[in-house]
């Protein structure tokens, strides 16, 4: 290899390293960035971090697709053959007839987090809740209503101090494709749109309930906790030697 | 259906993050290859990295996987000492539940993100080449389930817990003393400071750790109190000085046992010693008689939790319920207690989240005014918090906002000893992994010697030369 080529290499080092290795530092978050660092993978848990499109991905996977969702789907399907019995002529009950009707229920939680990912994700929305930390129960309960249908736009919190807020397609869009995909296959009986419109209804009801735990779940835990909690029990010490001698005396007369 | 079971087998075993070392190549191996392989990633100008950064993890007996990252580890501390001329600050961090060592795994990019700002502080107005920011890693398999399996993961809490307790068990606890001891080992190495961090199980880890070394410490302290109030200066303990200038447990996930087991014994003897801080603000007027200019206590070990951490205020004491530790309190403790608390609750709650073991309140401060304090403790601590983000947990005003905090004594607890419990707001730390950030940076810095001194008198450069070999 000849030395020329290498000649711009050397000048650029001169001209970048040298500067920076005697340049003093300045306490600024934007001139300490280190260079070359991923970002970090939090899969929407950390409320200080923005979310890259590998976390809406990993958010629509594990919010659609947990334990609580399936456990939540099977107690409906089983409540649904006694309580509902909507499908139960059609479908009948037992396994198969129960089995459509988790079916059912899984493939609404799927279209609902997958319609939401995916307009979200045309839209640039922020599909986490987030708490007002405001005070006083009524604008808490108007914020958690209002955030149902409200999202943040993408945005970056540790470079930004203001985030600013659209209505969410995707959550509309999510409770929509919910309501509306068990029109493939529900019965002919109850396959209307009315009914569809009901289960988006429902949907939304959900993303609701959703609103309303993140604003009020640190107060549903602590009464919870302060319901649960018995009063200690009393340790009793035991007795000291003088207690015990006076004891002993007590019994010898 | 053999082939439905092989695919759900092979589905499962996707889940699986592999249990291993995660830093591989010593210094001499790998000079031209991949720093993030290292056990040991050296300061960068060129990627402006202010800071080095040492990887010595642990396997799942609490062995370590190498033994020769130890020693590099070391050695980083002792160049960042001749970098900042006796003005190093020593990181040591040991991770918890859902993370490891890894190249990408979420503490280390944001402990890494974070050591950059730190540096940016302490080491403001000189240049890199001569910025002594050492970290070191503690890293174990605390992760065994990948991130898009939520359930499954949460459900890992009593396998990792479970290796947790081995790895504090084994080696970890000579390494952790062993880099302590390091930091201030030598001729003016007096002016190097160590902080070292356990978060989560890694709480867990370093209680366990140092147990014995604050044992010893205590003991030394109870044979020279004699029923009289005391400054530290005034005693001799030699094992304080293999110790950290300051050891935190943030959102320890482990039972207050070992702490209330702690302070049983020793408490008497610890509440009349003062360890005390120099003023912060150098040469003042006799007449100023500001916090800044007292010298304010500091702690031996602060355990610290959020009060919005779900994961240790809520869910440990369910887990802890269902399946209990294996450490008791001993009948000394058990008569110790203090009251309204009982053996069912201390097996099950973590310190820092039961307030009958407090020994400080931190109260906001109305309108940045923290003058009321004083009428309540003359002594108490100001942590200043310089920003919350707009949009941070816990800030109602939608605007960046500083925040003023007096952290006071609570003269009618139970435990008035170096051994400092209490909760965090939302606002500094809002739940149980946000911890890399700048308030809790701030937070932390009202607990040491202010870092003034790593301006002053800084030695020359090293050459390009001598840095490009190191």
């Amino acid at each position: 290899m000849s030395i020329r080529p290498l000649r711009p290499n050397l000048f650029l080092l001169v001209i970048l390293v040298i500067p920076s290795t005697y340049a003093q530092i300045q306490a600024s978050p934007e001139t300490t960035k280190e260079t070359g660092l991923p970002p970090t993978f939090h899969c929407g848990e950390r409320e200080d971090l923005s979310m890259t499109n590998r976390d809406k991905r990993c958010y629509w996977w594990t919010h659609s697709f947990n334990a609580p969702m399936v456990t939540g789907a099977l107690f409906n399907a089983a409540m649904d053959q006694w309580v509902k019995n909507n499908t139960g002529k059609e479908w009948g009950q037992g396994v198969e007839g129960f089995s459509r009707r988790f079916g059912t229920r899984i493939s609404q939680s799927l279209a609902k987090g997958s319609g939401q990912a995916i307009v979200g994700m045309i839209f640039k929305e922020d599909p986490r809740f987030y708490a007002s930390y405001r005070r006083g129960f009524g604008k808490r309960l108007g914020y958690a209503l209002s955030h149902t249908f409200i999202v943040r736009h993408d945005c970056d919190p540790e470079v930004t101090s203001v985030c600013s807020e659209q209505l969410s397609a995707g959550r509309l869009a999510g409770a929509f494709a919910s309501g509306f995909v068990g029109m493939a296959w529900t019965p002919d009986r109850i396959n209307t749109p009315q009914q569809a419109l009901i289960r988006s209804g429902n949907a939304m009801a959900g993303v609701m309930a959703g609103s309303l735990w993140k604003e009020f779940q640190p107060d549903i835990t602590r009464l919870f906790t302060a319901i649960v909690r018995r009063p200690p029990k009393k340790v009793t010490a035991p007795p000291s030697v003088k207690q015990e001698k006076a004891q002993q005396s007590r019994k010898r007369s | 259906m053999n082939g439905r079971i092989a695919l759900l087998a092979l589905l499962l075993l996707s889940a699986c993050v592999p249990q291993r070392q995660w830093r591989t190549q010593p210094a001499a191996a790998s000079a031209n290859g991949n720093a993030e392989d290292r056990f040991s990633m050296p300061l960068n100008v060129k990627q402006n990295r202010l800071y080095s950064l040492s990887f010595v993890e642990f396997d799942n007996a609490g062995n370590p996987y190498d033994a020769r990252q130890l020693p590099e580890a070391l050695a980083a501390i002792d160049a960042a000492d001749t970098r900042s001329n006796h003005h190093a600050v020593v990181v040591v961090f040991v991770h918890g539940w859902k993370n490891n060592a890894g190249q990408n795994n979420n503490n280390v990019l944001d402990l890494r993100r974070q050591l950059n700002r730190i540096a940016a502080d302490v080491c403001q107005g000189i240049t890199p080449a001569q910025c002594g920011l050492a970290a070191i890693y503690i890293g174990w398999n605390g992760d065994s389930v990948r991130r898009q399996w939520g359930t499954l993961r949460q459900a890992s809490i009593y396998s990792r817990r479970g290796v947790a307790q081995h790895v504090a068990a084994g080696k970890v606890g000579d390494a952790l003393l062993t880099v302590m001891g390091h930091v201030k080992k030598g001729n003016g190495r007096n002016g190097n400071r160590s902080i070292v961090v356990g978060h989560s199980f890694g709480g867990l880890i370093l209680d366990a750790a140092i147990d014995t070394k604050l044992r010893q410490a205590a003991a030394q302290i109870a044979t020279q109190v004699n029923g009289a109030d005391r400054n530290l200066d005034a005693l001799t303990v030699p094992v304080l000085q293999e110790l950290a200038d300051l050891i935190v447990l943030i959102n320890e996930a482990a039972p207050g046992v070992r702490a209330v087991n702690f302070l049983a014994e020793y408490r008497r003897a610890l509440q009349r010693v003062h360890f005390l801080l120099p003023p912060r603000r150098a040469n003042c007027p006799p007449a100023d008689t500001s916090q800044d200019c007292k010298s304010l206590t500091r702690p031996l070990i602060l355990a610290v939790s959020s009060e919005t951490d779900l994961a240790t205020k809520t869910l440990l004491p369910i887990s802890e319920k269902i399946s209990a530790s294996k450490l008791k309190l001993t009948q000394e403790a058990i008569q110790e207690l203090p009251k309204d608390l009982d053996e069912k609750k201390v097996s099950t709650t973590a310190s820092a989240h039961t307030p009958q073991l407090y020994s400080h309140h931190l109260v906001e401060c109305d309108k940045e005014d923290c003058n009321p304090c004083l009428k309540r403790d003359k002594y108490y601590i100001p942590v200043r918090i310089r920003s919350l983000p707009a949009l941070a947990p816990g800030n109602p005003t939608n605007k960046d906002m500083p925040l003023n905090y007096c952290l006071e004594r609570d003269f009618r607890s139970w435990n008035q000893t170096p051994y400092w419990i209490f909760s965090l707001p939302t606002a500094i730390v809002p739940d149980h992994g946000t911890i890399f950030t700048d308030r809790f940076t701030d937070f932390l810095t009202a607990f040491v010697q202010p870092l003034r001194e790593m301006t002053e008198a800084p030695p020359p450069p090293p050459s390009l030369k001598q840095e490009a070999g190191r």
